[in-house]
């Protein structure tokens, strides 16, 4: 699974990510204080653990966030 | 051949040898100190979060002399102190703060050629505590407006022969196919591409990728000489939030010896932004 607004992002390792406890590439981005957080850029979900349906739902939490995120900025007139 | 000013450099391994003392101060700047300085310092380092402790906190701009003693005051440093900086991001912002430590008159300043990665790659020592700072009453000189380039000089300059600009950014953001890679997404502009008539020379040609240290006077000279940047011309470095320009601003200044340099620290998030201004690409 990838996080396409993370595209782009240079790769700095690959590493467990805790949150979902997959192993993940991850980035750095640096925020208004240019501190860096690491960030998630795609997750590998073995077969061996993990179904498609499993997937999707972590896929359709990152699309909620991201639907809210652009409700806080650009909301639909309606 | 030596470097027009080689008293502003100190290499890794003569500040090894050479620690801090009440006359010598040693200054770490970081973009991301939570990452930097933080983790790990050079021992008696001080820390100036170049966010925080050098931009003024309301306006876009640096910080007012009277902010600037304050901050000297802060890190123990009087007006004939020496300071050695030394910073991570290839010194990048260690360069950006040299330049506004010269812009309110500090004369005693150094840079700690190659920076944390130098020091890194040396595998010298860092420690996690910070030091006990005396505080000074540190008192600045006037702005030198001479070494800071605003909108309207640039605008100015694009009909002007001899002020040359030096565009510092990489080839992908000088050509505006990027206006800002995605790891600074607070760093955007809303057009790409550069000044009209600006020259690349991107910051890292100026250094050994090895290492982060200066390039020979010879490599710097063919460097810049070659696209026209001579010490004959007034010249004006620019990049994104102007802390890579600063970096080639030290260059071109101390290094090559030019005598009219200045830093556009507005940049491309300046440039790229404002209505009406135009854009080559």
């Amino acid at each position: 699974m990838e996080d396409k607004t993370k595209r782009g992002l240079t790769i700095k390792e690959t590493s467990i990510d805790e949150k979902l406890n997959v192993k993940a590439d991850k980035g750095m981005i640096h925020d208004m204080d240019g501190i860096g957080h690491w960030v998630p850029i795609r997750w590998y979900f073995s077969k061996n653990q993990f179904d498609l349906n499993q997937v999707s739902e972590y896929a359709e939490i990152m699309e909620k966030k991201y639907i809210q995120m652009r409700e806080l900025t650009c909301p639909d007139d309606d | 051949m030596s470097y027009a000013h080689p008293e502003v450099l100190v290499d890794t391994e003569w500040m090894s040898q050479n620690p801090p003392n009440e006359n010598r101060k040693l200054v770490e700047v970081d973009y991301d100190p939570v990452n930097g300085y933080q983790k790990g310092h050079i021992k008696d380092a001080s820390l100036i979060w170049w966010k925080r402790d050098i931009n003024d906190p309301v306006t876009r701009d640096i910080i007012t002399k009277r902010k600037f003693e304050e901050l000297m005051s802060k890190n123990g440093i009087t007006a004939d102190t020496e300071v050695i900086l030394y910073g991570d991001f290839n010194n990048w912002f260690a360069a950006f703060v040299f330049w506004v430590f010269k812009f309110y008159g500090h004369e005693n300043l150094k840079i700690m050629n190659g920076g944390r990665k130098k020091w890194e790659l040396e595998n010298k020592e860092y420690v996690t505590e910070e030091p006990q700072i005396q505080p000074t009453k540190y008192v600045a000189q006037p702005p030198d407006e001479g070494l800071r380039a605003y909108l309207f000089d640039v605008s100015r300059a694009l009909s002007k022969e001899d002020t040359v600009m030096v565009d510092v950014r990489s080839p992908a953001e000088f050509s505006g196919e990027i206006t800002a890679p995605p790891e600074y997404p607070m760093e955007h502009a809303q057009r790409g591409g550069h000044i009209p008539g600006a020259n690349n020379i991107p910051w890292a040609t100026a250094v050994n990728d090895a290492d982060g240290t200066f390039k020979s006077v010879d490599a710097l000279k063919q460097n810049y000489e070659s696209k026209g940047i001579t010490p004959d011309k007034d010249v004006i470095c620019y990049c994104r939030i102007g802390e890579r320009s600063s970096h080639s601003w030290f260059v071109l200044k101390y290094l090559l010896g030019y005598p009219k340099v200045r830093n556009y620290d507005g940049s491309w998030t300046e440039w790229g932004n404002m209505i009406g201004n135009p854009v080559e690409k």
